[in-house]
C-alpha cells in the first residue's frame, strides 16, 4: 500500500478538492455551506474511497500475489481482513484525520467539529470493508470501476444516512448516540463478514 | 478435534460473537432512535431554534382550524394530547387533512413559538374501514384527547 | 420377516415420507436442466392461467365488491396492486438469495439460473412498488415522495437489483459471473430486515403494518380477500416469468448439450429460427429485456 506515495496521496487530494468545489459553485451564503457542509465531507469521503478501491487488488492480481494468497494454507479472510484494514490506513483513516480541517471552509462551528471526526473514524473502515467485496469481485475485469459503484453505492447508502444525520442531530443541539450506536453495529458487522466475503469473491473471480 | 475441526470452531465462534456485538449495538442505537419527524412535548422541553427546519407530527387539535383574511393562508393547533405547537401553512392541504388526524408539518419557528410551515402531510395510519363506519370513527378521532390525558402515539 | 413388512407398510403409507420423498425426488430433478426443462414445461401454463385467474378475481373484488375506505375513499384501492408488489420486492430477493447460498455451497447449476433469472422480475416489481407507493403518495400524503426509512431502504433494494444484473453482465466467463452474482445476492440479502422492520424502529411516514399487525389484520374481511387473491396471483405470476425466463436460459447455456439439439431437431427442421438456433444463437432480438428474456423466446421450440 505504501510502496508508491501516489496511492496515498491521490485520494486525499481528490476528497479535498471535491469538497472544495462545492463552496466555489454554490452561492457564498454562509448559511448554506454550513447547513450542506457535513453532507458534502461525507459524499467526498466516500468517492475518493471508492476512487481508490479499483488499485485496491489490481498490483497484487497483475504480479500473481493474489493467487499466492488463495493457494496459501493460511486463513484467506484474516489475509483479507489485513488487507481493508491497510486499505483504511491509507484511505479512510487519512480522510477522518483531514476532514475536521474542512469544516474551516465550511463554516461549521467548532463545537460541531469533533462529530466529523468521530462519524467518519466509526463509518470508513466499514467503507473499505464493504468496498472490498465490491473490488474483489471486479478485480479480474479490465474496467471495473463504473460497476464498482454500482454495486458499493447502494450497501453504502445506510452509512451515508448515520454519518451525516449525526451532523443534523449536533446541528440541532441533540444526541447523537444513536447515530454512533448504528455506525458501530454496521462496523462490527462488517468487520466479522466482510473478510469471509472478500475471500469468497476472490475464490469466484479468479480460477 | 482436529486441527480442522478447532480452526472451524474458532471461526463459527467469532462470527456468533461478530453478528452478536452488532446486535447489541443496534439495540442500542434502536433505544435512542432516530425519527423522521418530532412531536410537540419534544418541543415543549428542548425548545427551539429559530433557524433550523423541523419535522413535527401531531393530530389536528379539535376546533383549532380556521383560516385566515387572505383565503388560503390556515392556522391550526397540533398535538400529542400533552403540549400543543400551532402551526400556519400557505397552501393548498392534503384531502385527508381534518380534526383528529395525524399530520406532519415541516417548516421553521421564526421567532416566536409558531411553525410556518412549508409542508404539511397527512400521516396515513395502518387501519382500513369500511365507509359505513366513518361517521362514528371519525367523531371517535376528532375526539381522541377527550378521553388520554398521556401523550399518544401515532 | 413380519418386522420389516410392517416396516415396508409404513414407508409407503406414512404420508409425510411420501411427500417428503416425493419434494426429494422433484427437487433432485428439479435440479438437473434436462428434467427441468421438461417438468416446466407442464407447469409454466399451468402458473400463468392461475396468474391470471386470481389476479382477475381479485381486480374485480377490489375494483368493485370491496367498500371504500372511510377516509382515503376510492384512492385506497391502489394498495390491491402497492401491498402485493412490495411484498414480491421482498419474497423474490429471498428467493434469489437463497437459490445464490445453495448454489454456491452444494454447486447446482439450476440454483444460478434461479438467481439470475430472478433479478429482473425482482427490480420490475420494486420499480412497481415505489411507483404505485408514489401515485398514492401524492393525494393522501400530500407528496410524492419523503426520505423516510422504508422508502429509502426499498430505493436501496432496486438498486441492488441493478448491481446484480450489473455483475452478471461484466463477466464473459458464464461460470464466473453466476458464481460472482449468488455472492453479491447472498451479501445483500442484510437489507430485507431493514425494509421489514423499517417503519417500526424509525418513525417514518410510511404506515406500519396492516395486515401482519400484532393482533391481526387491521382491515375488514371484504378488503383482505382481494388482497389476498392478488397476493398470491402475483406469486404464480413469478413462478410463470421465472420459469420462462429460467427455460429460455437453460436452452442458452445447454445449446451444445445433445438433449437439446435433439429436441431442436424432432421440432422443427425448417423454421428459419430454428436453423439459427442450431449455429449456437438463440436469443431473439426485441424479446429480450436487458438480455433476460421474460416472455417469448422460451417458445422458439414450439415453431414448426
Amino acid at each position: 500500500m505504501f510502496r508508491n506515495t501516489s496511492s496515498l496521496i491521490q485520494p486525499l487530494v481528490f476528497f479535498i478538492i471535491i469538497a472544495l468545489l462545492f463552496p466555489f459553485s454554490l452561492p457564498a451564503e454562509g448559511e448554506l455551506l454550513q447547513r450542506i457542509g457535513g453532507g458534502v465531507i461525507w459524499v467526498s469521503a466516500v468517492l475518493a474511497t471508492m476512487l481508490s478501491l479499483e488499485s485496491m487488488f489490481h498490483s497484487d492480481y497483475q504480479d500473481g500475489t493474489l493467487e499466492q494468497m488463495l493457494i496459501h494454507p493460511r486463513s484467506l479472510p484474516l489475509a483479507m481482513l489485513g488487507k481493508a484494514l491497510a486499505h483504511w490506513t491509507a484511505t479512510g483513516l487519512l480522510l477522518t484525520l483531514f476532514s475536521p480541517l474542512l469544516c474551516v471552509t465550511f463554516n461549521i462551528p467548532s463545537e460541531q467539529i469533533w462529530v466529523l471526526f468521530a462519524g467518519p473514524l466509526l463509518g470508513t473502515p466499514s467503507l473499505s470493508l464493504i468496498g472490498a467485496t465490491g473490488a474483489a469481485l471486479t478485480v479480474t475485469l479490465r474496467r471495473g470501476g463504473v460497476l464498482i459503484a454500482i454495486v458499493i453505492l447502494p450497501l453504502y447508502i445506510p452509512i451515508l444516512i448515520f454519518g451525516a444525520g449525526m451532523l443534523t442531530q449536533t446541528a440541532q443541539g441533540l444526541e447523537v448516540a444513536s447515530q454512533l450506536y448504528a455506525l458501530a453495529a454496521i462496523l462490527a458487522l462488517s468487520i466479522t463478514l466482510a473478510p469471509f466475503a472478500i475471500a469468497g469473491a476472490l475464490r469466484v473471480t479468479i480460477n | 478435534m482436529s486441527p480442522s475441526q478447532k480452526k472451524r470452531f474458532a471461526i463459527v465462534g467469532l462470527i456468533i460473537a461478530g453478528v452478536g456485538a452488532a446486535t447489541f449495538l443496534a439495540i442500542m442505537s434502536m433505544q435512542s432512535s432516530f425519527e423522521y419527524f418530532k412531536t410537540p412535548t419534544q418541543i415543549e422541553t428542548e425548545g427551539f431554534d429559530s433557524k433550523q427546519t423541523y419535522k413535527l407530527a401531531g393530530i389536528v387539535r379539535k376546533g383549532t382550524v380556521r383560516r385566515l383574511d387572505d383565503g388560503i393562508t390556515q392556522r391550526f393547533d397540533i398535538t400529542d394530547c400533552e403540549n400543543d405547537v400551532t402551526v400556519q401553512y400557505t397552501g393548498i392541504l392534503p384531502d385527508l387533512f381534518r380534526e383528529g388526524q395525524a399530520i406532519v408539518t415541516i417548516g421553521k419557528f421564526v421567532d416566536q413559538p409558531m411553525l410556518i410551515a412549508s409542508q404539511v402531510l397527512a400521516k396515513h395510519d395502518e387501519n382500513y374501514v369500511p365507509n359505513e363506519a366513518a361517521d362514528a370513527i371519525m367523531l371517535q378521532q376528532a375526539n381522541k384527547c377527550d378521553d388520554t390525558d398521556g401523550p399518544i402515539k401515532y | 420377516m413380519q418386522e420389516s413388512l410392517e416396516r415396508d407398510l409404513i414407508d409407503t403409507v406414512n404420508p409425510i415420507t411420501a411427500s417428503w420423498n416425493f419434494l426429494s425426488d422433484t427437487y433432485h430433478r428439479l435440479g438437473s436442466p434436462r428434467e427441468f426443462y421438461t417438468i416446466s414445461r407442464y407447469t409454466t401454463p399451468i402458473f400463468g392461467i392461475l396468474f391470471l385467474t386470481l389476479s382477475l378475481i381479485g381486480t374485480y373484488f377490489g375494483l368493485f365488491v370491496a367498500p371504500a375506505d372511510y377516509q382515503q375513499g376510492d384512492s385506497f384501492r391502489i394498495l390491491f396492486v402497492h401491498v402485493p408488489v412490495a411484498w414480491m420486492s421482498m419474497f423474490i430477493y429471498i428467493v434469489m438469495a437463497t437459490a445464490g447460498a445453495i448454489g454456491l455451497i452444494w454447486r447446482i447449476k439450476m440454483a444460478f439460473v434461479v438467481t439470475i433469472c430472478s433479478a429482473p422480475i425482482g427490480a420490475a416489481f420494486t420499480a412497481l412498488a415505489l411507483l404505485t407507493g408514489s401515485i398514492w403518495g401524492k393525494p393522501i400524503w400530500g407528496t410524492y415522495w419523503v426520505w423516510d426509512a422504508r422508502l429509502t431502504s426499498e430505493l436501496i433494494l432496486l438498486f441492488l437489483y441493478f448491481g446484480i444484473m450489473a455483475v452478471y453482465y461484466a463477466f464473459e466467463e458464464r461460470k464466473v459471473a453466476e458464481k460472482a452474482t449468488a455472492l453479491l445476492s447472498v451479501v445483500g440479502v442484510v437489507i430485507i430486515p431493514i425494509i421489514h422492520y423499517s417503519v417500526e424502529w424509525w418513525s417514518s411516514l410510511h404506515q406500519g403494518a396492516t395486515v401482519f399487525a400484532e393482533g391481526g389484520p387491521k382491515m375488514p374481511a371484504e378488503m383482505l380477500l382481494p388482497l389476498a387473491f392478488m397476493a398470491v396471483g402475483f406469486m404464480f405470476f413469478y413462478g410463470y416469468a421465472l420459469f420462462l425466463s429460467m427455460q429460455n436460459r437453460v436452452l442458452e447455456n445447454e445449446h451444445k448439450s445433445r438433449w437439446v439439439r435433439e429436441m431442436v431437431i424432432r421440432q422443427g427442421k425448417n423454421n428459419e429460427l430454428v436453423r439459427f438456433f442450431l449455429h449456437g444463437r438463440l436469443r431473439l432480438r426485441g424479446l429480450d429485456l436487458l438480455g433476460f428474456n421474460i416472455i417469448g423466446a422460451s417458445r422458439i421450440c414450439d415453431f414448426s
